[in-house]
């Protein structure tokens, strides 16, 4: 009785196991990066391909192989998932468009932060007049959108971490920024006096403040962006389930 | 036939046209029937049909429904069309005339013998 009991108990582990290599399986033939498939596309995809695999891992399982063993078997058979992906991209795929594409938001975001960021520091360290459109300005802010977008694209992160990423990112080329145009303007010697710090130290911090909170704005709006026009950049594993 | 895997791959339309020709099929349906016609000789990824599949229904050479079985999971059927049946007599021409080439060059005989 107990055996029965014990046997009936490995068969769920197993099968709960193959459901998870299954359902893990599905999520990577997800569509690469740089191709738009659509949602419907992609979870009709998935779900035909749910029936033929576990077809396939029940022929297995017919010829004495365990719930597990044979999901291994039907998905070596099957082939490679992300193989499976490209070749879904390739054959249906489409190129998304400029206003789709997260580097066209990024480039926005950068542009912006540079824009307030430059000007503030140039304000800050040169004392000069709010100069806010400086043709600098837009071209670092252009590179530092294209790069965290870039970044963004090649990871494939979460919006969370798309925001902590951009955070981290804008705030790390703020601080440069700064040093680039403290050094440029030949000012290096009084911005290193305890003088300069003390005053400047609360307004350098805002500033970072402020970078930081437009990195995260910036990381959210991308992540939010590629959602919206059905990236899959960002794109979050929806769970598939398999056909009963 | 391990090492004609690129072959295979190029071809995977041509086989999918070839089974459905005969009747309508679904993914592992079609699957099966491709090993069943060259007797398990021919190694694929499975899963290389579904791009297939796709893109032969994109350009109108197969239909495809949903079907929902008595018993088992719902499953996509793929039917060939006029356009299918033309583009297979085209892809079985061109497939034949390449075999023919290769052969020439192989053998060295211009009528395509083998050595």
């Amino acid at each position: 009785m107990d055996n029965r009991f014990e046997t009936q108990e490995t068969d769920d582990i197993t099968t709960a196991q193959a459901s998870r290599l299954l359902s893990s399986y599905l999520q990577r033939t997800c569509v690469p990066r740089g191709s738009v498939v659509s949602e419907q596309e992609q979870d009709e995809l998935r779900e035909e391909m749910s029936g033929h695999i576990l077809a396939l891992a029940a022929a297995y399982q017919e010829l004495g192989s365990s719930a597990e063993e044979a999901m291994r078997a039907a998905l070596k058979q099957f082939g490679e998932a992300e193989e499976i992906g490209r070749g879904v991209a390739r054959e249906i795929g489409k190129r998304p468009s400029l206003l789709e594409s997260p580097l066209t938001v990024s480039m926005i975001g950068g542009v912006l932060v540079n824009w307030v960021t430059l000007s503030g520091a140039n304000y800050l360290l040169v004392n000069a007049e709010i100069n806010v459109i400086t043709l600098e300005a837009h071209l670092v802010g252009i590179a530092m959108g294209c790069i965290s977008g870039t970044v963004l694209w090649k990871r494939r992160r979460s919006i969370g971490q798309a925001a902590l990423w951009n955070t981290c990112f804008y705030v790390g080329t703020v601080a440069t920024s700064i040093v680039a145009v403290a050094l440029l303007s030949g000012n290096l010697d009084r911005c290193l006096s305890l003088e300069w710090v003390r005053l400047a130290a609360p307004v350098l911090l805002q500033w970072l403040a402020v970078a930081g909170v437009a990195g995260a704005c910036s990381g959210v709006l991308t992540g939010l962006w590629c959602r919206f026009t059905r990236q899959t950049l960002l794109h979050e594993s929806s769970t598939v389930s398999a056909p009963n | 036939m391990e090492n004609g895997r690129e072959l295979i791959k190029g071809n995977t339309p041509t086989l999918i046209l070839a089974v459905l020709r005969d009747a309508p099929l679904h993914g592992y349906a079609i699957a099966r029937e491709i090993e069943r016609r060259c007797n398990h000789a021919l190694q694929f990824k499975e899963g290389t049909l579904y791009p297939a599949l796709r893109a032969l229904e994109r350009d109108q050479m197969i239909t495809g429904l949903w079907q929902a079985p008595s018993a088992g999971p719902v499953r996509r059927v793929y039917t060939l069309t006029e356009a299918g049946h033309k583009e297979l007599i085209r892809r079985t021409q061109t497939w034949t005339d390449f075999v023919q080439s290769i052969n020439s060059i192989i053998g060295g005989q211009p009528d395509g013998q083998p050595i």
